[in-house]
């Protein structure tokens, strides 16, 4: 029969179409990293680099987190807790390297609220940070190295600008 | 009935001599004087693969009524009345989609039927309305930073929310088929392309599965659907097939 024939090709056709499914791999956005940038407290406009810099998340424990960056840079992107209001962080400089004494470790919280963002049918959903405001943990005795913290862009959108800048 | 008809045979014989008598010249060209009636009508029925798939798929329900309405020996008004529901499990959400849709728009029937049967491979137009709900049911946000979450994305703080009211116009082209399987009883299938006619991008999440269009692809307006349909002729009146005209030799 010519009809049954065409039938079960409309059904081959049919089956071979709802299998065709676009490869989900999320690369549309992310949730984004808070910038942080360092510059010289002496002269404010001029980016100082913070020498082995080694940054730290605190979660309120006495457990030592694991290290997030350990570098010599002017610039580091930190990952906030999505669930959490607020991230602490700490950083630690050592102006001269060979000597683990002169290690200055300075406590850094940063506060937020959290928007959770639409993204596509790949990523799904992931999250924003408004009001960001920063709070530096003053220590006495030997005191911070690092001397003033200012937010310059509360909205954390996206991990390509500047959003905190560290004064030292 | 026969025995009426070969009565009448007999009875006709008596004027056979006659007849011949009077009209000398024998007509060598007889008009074809058979009159051929086809059946017109409204067909009803339901989509069998939506019922299948709600039978076995538990994340799925689905009714599809369609129907046509025979026009000429060609044309039928065509339309497709259903409801969804499918819940979809993506990597990091869990989102269900549920409504109802219409369709309507005409068929065009291209199968050369031979004597006495009744089938159809057509193609067709649809214009296709969806009011729908999309709801995510539970949600992770991605991060490609694990270090706070090294074993599991944070658990979205939303809830269910839930996207409701929506409604999406879209256009489809169908290729069909129909057989009769018994007398106006039918088995069809059909295979559609939609075109969406609204943006699928909507503020808050986009929609991603719109009854009765099937699966929206990201950033395309496409989307490929099908039905397996049993229905029904209503045969209301009969009409006589225009006889096709003979090419001459």
């Amino acid at each position: 029969m010519r009809l049954t024939k065409f039938i079960l090709l409309v059904g081959i056709i049919g089956l071979s179409f709802s299998a065709c499914e676009k490869d989900d791999i999320c690369v549309d956005r992310d949730t984004p990293l808070l910038v942080l940038e360092f510059f010289d407290f002496e002269n404010r406009e001029i980016v100082k680099e913070v020498s082995t810099l080694v940054v730290r998340g605190v979660d309120g424990t006495t457990t030592e987190l694991a290290i997030i960056a350990n570098i010599s840079a002017s610039s580091v992107a930190l990952p906030l807790r999505p669930n959490l209001g607020t991230t602490e962080f700490s950083l630690s400089q050592n102006p001269t390297p060979s000597d683990t004494a002169t290690v200055n470790v300075d406590l850094v919280s940063f506060s937020y609220s959290t928007t959770e963002i639409f993204v596509s049918r790949a990523c799904g959903f992931i999250a924003n940070y408004n009001t960001v405001d920063g709070n530096l943990t003053i220590e006495t005795g030997e005191g911070n190295w690092i001397k003033d913290i200012e937010v310059i862009i509360p909205e954390v959108e996206n991990s390509n600008e500047t959003h905190v800048k560290i004064y030292h | 009935m026969l025995r009426y008809t070969i009565s009448a045979f007999f009875l006709l014989c008596l004027f056979l001599g006659n007849a011949q008598e009077k009209s000398k010249t024998i007509d060598l060209n007889p008009k074809d004087t058979t009159v051929y009636k086809q059946p017109y009508g409204l067909r009803v029925g339901i989509d069998l693969s939506r019922l299948l798939q709600t039978a076995l798929d538990e994340d799925y329900q689905g009714l599809e009524f369609v129907g046509d309405y025979r026009l000429s020996q060609k044309l039928y008004v065509t339309g497709e009345l259903g409801n969804e529901k499918k819940i979809i499990q993506e990597d990091l959400y869990e989102f269900t989609s549920s409504g109802s849709y219409f369709k309507a728009g005409v068929d065009y029937n291209t199968y050369g039927n031979w004597y006495g049967e009744q089938n159809m491979i057509t193609l067709g137009g649809r214009f296709a309305v969806g009011n729908f709900t999309q709801s995510v049911n539970e949600y992770q946000l991605f991060d490609s930073n694990r270090y706070w979450n090294a074993a599991d994305f944070v658990t979205g703080a939303g809830g269910p929310i839930e996207f409701s009211g929506r409604t999406k116009s879209w256009i489809e082209g169908v290729v069909g088929i129909k057989m009769e399987l018994f007398k106006n009883l039918y088995l069809g299938g059909s295979i559609r392309m939609g075109i969406l006619l609204s943006d699928p991008q909507d503020e808050g999440m986009w929609s991603l599965f719109i009854p009765g269009f099937n699966r929206v692809t990201d950033n395309s307006r496409f989307g490929v659907g099908y039905n397996y349909s049993i229905s029904y002729l209503i045969p209301l009146y009969k009409k006589v097939k225009k006889k096709e005209e003979l090419p001459e030799e």
